[in-house]
Order: C-alpha cells, then sequence, then structure tokens
C-alpha cells in the first residue's frame, strides 16, 4: 500500500527529469504542469474514501483513490469532465 | 450531560478533588508546594470562590484524551470541542459524539456562516455534515498560505472572524532551527511570529507582526480582535495585545518577514536590545505596546484564550469585560478594557482558581456560563489533570469586586459592583513598575517606586473611589493593594489586587 501511494505522489509530482523518466518507465507521464496545485480539501463518501479537491492550472479537480479488487480505482473529474483508470501492479 | 458536580476545590491551593488524586499529588510533590506558597494569598481570598462562581465538571466521552483545545457554540446552542489531537466532538442528546477526525493539531474553533472552523497545524478547516448525519463529510481549506518546517512550536491558533468574514489566525514563531526548505520553498514567508488573514475568497494577507506564542484570540463586544502571549523572549510577562493591521509587538523573530514588500508592518530591520518597554515605546519604531500586561506570578504565568462576556448579565456584574484562561495557575482572569488617546488599555484582575487542569480555551455558552476547555499537554500547570473541560456558572450572589477601574486625569476611578462601607476604607498601597524590552527569557519587574497617594475619595453612593496619585508614569503596570474593604452589606472584598496599564495619559 505505500507503495502504491507513493507510486500515486511521483504522478501527482508531475514529469520529472529524462533520465528519471526513463528509470521509471512504469510512470505514465502527465501533460506538464503550467501553474501551481492548490489543495482545497476533501469530501468524505459513506463509505469513508476521500475525494481530495484542488485547483490546477486554474482547473478545478476531484480526485477519487478507491481500493477495489487488484489495486486502485482513480477517478479524475476536470472541470466536471470524468476519466477513470485502474491502477495496479 | 454537565454531571453538576460541585468540586471542593477551594479549602486549600491545589485542593484534591477525589480518592483517585491523591497520587497524582503525590507524583506532583515538589512542583505543586512551590506552587501553593505562590498562591497562598489567593487560597486564602479564594475561600468565598464557590459563593459566587460554582465550577461544574463536564462528563467526557470514556477513553478519549479529551484535551479541549477549542471551543465553539452551534446556532443551535451546541457545544463543540476540538481536540488537540485532531478531533471535533459535538455535544447531543446523548453526549459528545464526533463529529470530524484525522485533522492535525487543532488549537481553535469557531462557528461561523452555519460552518465548524477548526485551525490545524497548517490551516483552518471547514467542516460541515451536508447529509445530516452527524458527521463531518466536508473538510475544505478555508485559510492557508503560511510555512510551516516542522519545528514543534509552529502552533497556530484561531480562527476568528470580522463582520466582513475576514479568518484571523495567530502563528507561533517557530523557535528553533527552522528548515528553510528548497527551491521555491526556502524564499516562501512563513509569517511565523504574525497574525494573519484570510479573505472569504481564500487569500491570504499578513496582518501585524511580533507576537512569541499567541495562544489566545478572541473578540471584545464590538469585535475588535485580541491576542495574549507568552512570557519569554521579548515577552517579559503574559500580554494582551489589540490587533490592528500593520502593528509590531516586539518579538524579533517576525522581522525578517516584515522586511517584504507586502508586509503591512513598518519597522527597523534591527531593534534595541535591553532598554525598558517604557522606553521601547518612545524609541523602537512601530512598536505598540499590550493593552494590558498580566504581572507575572502575581496573575499566573501563562495567558490562554479569550472571551468576552456578552450574556447580557448572566454571568455576573462583568458585562463586555474580557476573561483570559491561566494555563500555569489552572484559572480564568478578568480584563477591563477602556480607550484613552485612542488605544486600549486597562486592567486585570485575578478571577477563578482552582480548575482541575490548564485552561486553554474559553467559550460562553446561552445560558450566560464560560466554559473552559483543558490540556496541560504534558507541561506544568497547578490543576493536575492531563486534560478535561469544566464550566463556570455564577451562583447569582454578586461579589464585592472591583468592576471597572478607569483612568482619571490625575489617578483613577474604581467602581465597585456593590456600595462599600465607608468604614472599611483605610489607606490604599500601590507601586508602579515597567518591564524589559530584550531578547533574554522573560523578564523583572523594572524601575519600581511606590504609588504617591494623595487622596482617596469614597462617592455619597459608596459606589466609586476617586484616587489622586502624584506619580502617575506612562509605560508603567500600576499596581494596587486594596484595603480589607467591605460592602454596606458586610460583603468583603473578593479580590485585592489591580493591576492597570498606563500607556496614555488622560488629556
Amino acid at each position: 500500500l505505500e507503495r502504491a501511494f507513493s507510486r500515486c505522489d511521483e504522478q501527482l509530482a508531475g514529469p520529472r527529469d529524462a533520465a528519471d523518466q526513463t528509470a521509471r518507465h512504469d510512470v505514465k507521464e502527465l501533460p506538464a504542469a503550467t501553474g501551481k496545485r492548490v489543495f482545497g480539501g476533501y469530501k468524505v463518501g459513506k463509505d469513508g474514501v476521500p475525494t481530495f479537491l484542488y485547483r490546477q492550472d486554474g482547473l478545478q479537480v476531484e480526485d477519487t483513490l478507491r481500493p477495489v479488487k487488484g489495486g486502485f480505482e482513480r477517478i479524475i473529474t476536470v472541470n466536471g469532465k470524468q476519466t477513470k483508470e485502474i491502477l495496479s501492479w | 450531560m454537565v454531571v453538576a458536580k460541585r468540586l471542593g476545590v477551594l479549602q486549600s491551593s491545589g485542593a484534591l478533588r477525589g480518592p483517585g488524586d491523591v497520587r497524582k499529588r503525590r507524583r506532583a510533590g515538589a512542583l505543586q508546594n512551590a506552587l501553593a506558597s505562590l498562591f497562598i494569598a489567593t487560597a486564602a481570598l479564594a475561600q468565598q470562590q464557590s459563593d459566587y462562581y460554582r465550577i461544574e465538571t463536564y462528563e467526557l466521552p470514556k477513553g478519549v484524551n479529551f484535551e479541549a483545545s477549542g471551543l465553539a457554540v452551534t446556532a443551535e446552542g451546541k457545544l463543540a470541542v476540538g481536540l488537540r489531537k485532531g478531533e471535533v466532538w459535538v455535544e447531543g442528546k446523548k453526549g459528545f459524539q464526533l463529529f470530524a477526525s484525522g485533522l492535525r493539531e487543532i488549537l481553535g474553533l469557531a462557528w461561523h456562516d452555519g460552518a465548524l472552523y477548526a485551525t490545524q497545524r497548517a490551516e483552518v478547516t471547514k467542516l460541515r455534515d451536508t447529509d445530516g448525519d452527524g458527521k463531518a463529510d466536508e473538510y475544505l481549506t478555508a485559510s492557508t498560505g503560511w510555512g510551516v518546517s516542522g519545528a514543534y512550536h509552529e502552533y497556530a491558533y484561531g480562527p476568528v472572524f470580522d463582520a466582513e468574514g475576514n479568518a484571523y489566525t495567530s502563528l507561533n514563531c517557530s523557535m528553533g532551527k527552522a528548515w528553510k526548505g528548497a527551491g521555491d520553498e526556502s524564499t516562501h514567508p512563513l509569517w511565523r511570529g504574525w497574525v494573519v488573514r484570510s479573505t472569504p475568497q481564500g487569500k491570504l494577507e499578513p496582518w501585524c507582526a511580533g507576537f512569541r506564542s499567541p495562544c489566545g484570540i478572541g473578540q471584545d463586544a464590538d469585535g475588535e480582535i485580541f491576542v495574549t502571549d507568552q512570557q519569554g523572549n521579548w515577552m517579559p510577562t503574559t500580554p494582551l495585545f489589540h490587533i490592528r493591521k500593520g502593528a509590531y509587538f516586539s518579538h524579533a523573530d517576525s522581522i525578517a518577514d516584515a522586511m517584504r514588500p507586502e508586509s503591512p508592518v513598518k519597522i527597523a530591520a534591527k531593534q534595541p536590545d535591553g532598554i525598558t518597554v517604557a522606553e521601547a515605546m518612545k524609541t523602537v519604531l512601530g512598536y505598540t505596546p499590550p493593552a494590558v500586561w498580566l504581572p507575572y506570578v502575581k496573575m499566573g504565568q501563562s495567558g490562554t484564550g479569550i472571551v468576552c462576556d456578552k450574556s447580557g448579565g448572566k454571568f455576573g456584574p462583568f458585562e463586555k469585560q474580557l476573561f483570559l484562561g491561566e494555563f500555569v495557575l489552572s484559572g480564568v482572569n478578568r480584563v477591563f478594557l477602556e480607550k484613552v488617546g485612542g488605544e486600549f488599555q486597562g486592567a486585570c484582575f485575578p478571577f477563578v482558581d482552582g480548575l482541575q487542569c490548564a485552561a486553554l480555551a474559553l467559550t460562553t455558552l446561552p445560558d450566560g456560563s464560560l466554559v473552559v476547555g483543558e490540556s496541560n499537554r504534558g507541561w506544568n500547570s497547578k490543576g493536575n489533570r492531563p486534560f478535561g473541560l469544566q464550566k463556570i456558572v455564577w451562583t447569582k450572589k454578586t461579589p464585592l469586586e472591583v468592576q471597572k477601574m478607569e483612568l482619571t486625569k490625575s489617578g483613577f476611578r474604581f467602581t465597585f459592583t456593590l456600595p462599600l462601607d465607608k468604614a472599611s476604607l483605610s489607606e490604599l498601597t500601590g507601586q508602579s513598575y515597567t518591564y524589559p524590552f530584550q531578547s533574554k527569557y522573560g523578564g523583572e519587574e523594572l524601575d519600581a517606586k511606590p504609588l504617591k497617594i494623595t487622596s482617596s475619595t469614597l462617592s455619597d453612593d459608596g459606589l466609586t473611589l476617586e484616587v489622586v496619585i502624584a506619580n502617575l508614569r506612562t509605560g508603567y503596570v500600576h499596581e494596587f493593594e486594596l484595603p480589607k474593604l467591605k460592602a454596606k452589606d458586610s460583603t468583603p472584598l473578593w479580590h485585592r489586587m489591580a493591576y492597570y496599564t498606563l500607556n496614555k495619559l488622560k488629556e
């Protein structure tokens, strides 16, 4: 679990230099951040899972990481548009 | 909910409250004895305390270290309690219920605009229960942006809200090696030792500076904001500061951030060290003295939470005055303020002692009682329990006290809560002293001189005593020991000491 969060942190931290990216080929590259991420708090669902709220590059983001069979389901909503992926390793 | 258990707190200083305390008392040993000797005078007078104010102890959830470090009252009149270790509990039909958890070191709680606001180490968080199940499901960042380096003293207290909805937070100095951070972080302002405010839109604004450990932040009846600080470097004893934009209150750790272009505080990059407060008032650019000093040991050692009595008389004869928590003494002090020359100054008086634990946070309930949130956080306090929650309730019997102490052109006017028996009026004595303005820890009373009291005249109705003094001094605390006065109905004077901080003379 610790590793899962550390991997998630790396993704959230944005792109690293080329050498680093090569060494961590399992990390999906995110588009380059052009602005600050501003933390806005979180909402807690009935199941106790938090949805984190922040603004990135001026866009409102909702970010949920929920444990599912085989890994985590990550749902990101940016300005109302939702994307979902399963993180597993 | 409240166990109406009258505590026998007043037989002696550090009185036992029950068999369970015997062991703790023995362990406390030397410290308790030392403190007991310091408070003999207080204890003797406090024989009467339960006649006027009784202390009730709340029943707390079992198995919870209820270190009550933030208090608020909801619109429905429910008491909400923030615990230092990061939880918020709200009073319900079946006692306190857990409302929010997972927060970092709550040192303040407020109710504002339909929500609870808890101050954590790095932000003020708006907590709301949107689905009505009694638990918070929204934890929204309401104010943030000050620096947290990891030094353990970096406490944050508050918030209080002004009429425009700005949230004010008081920030402890780092006191120790602050981690500078890397990249942007190393140039990020920490605003340590500052009061900052956040607009309703979430913009953080540095407001005023020079604090050491500004543990209490509260408002008077008109919404003016006041802060208590802790004795230490640049703080010779507990001060009560009136918060204004751009004011500077003496602690040098905040000077570096005051040099930033966005700082509203305009002071010199260096300040003198080792002069007196009275001298600093004349010579240090931007220095704003406290409205009231609370003399060390005499008034306790460590001022904490602030609350104003807005009960309309339900809490006794001190309407609109401020009440200040006292950590070491484990009690509550009282402050009367007036404006002289456009600035607040005033007097402090002992009020209630004998709480079970260090007083940390204060609030008032709609019934007029005063609630004290308690935690000694492992430090020393006269009340030797580690945590708890108590309330102070007026018995409806009026004590004989100095209700107001106002400066006149030639001395002071004492107004009493009951008409005095003229026969009990004998000679008044007093002294005045200033404090050091210094980086060295704490500070003694300096340049003490007896007050030259040339006359004291009681009004025909027995309620006011006009005292003329030949040697009033600005920048000095004027301390009085009143005679053993009695009211016309024989009620003895409850507290004989009064301490007026004279910053400005009356024109």
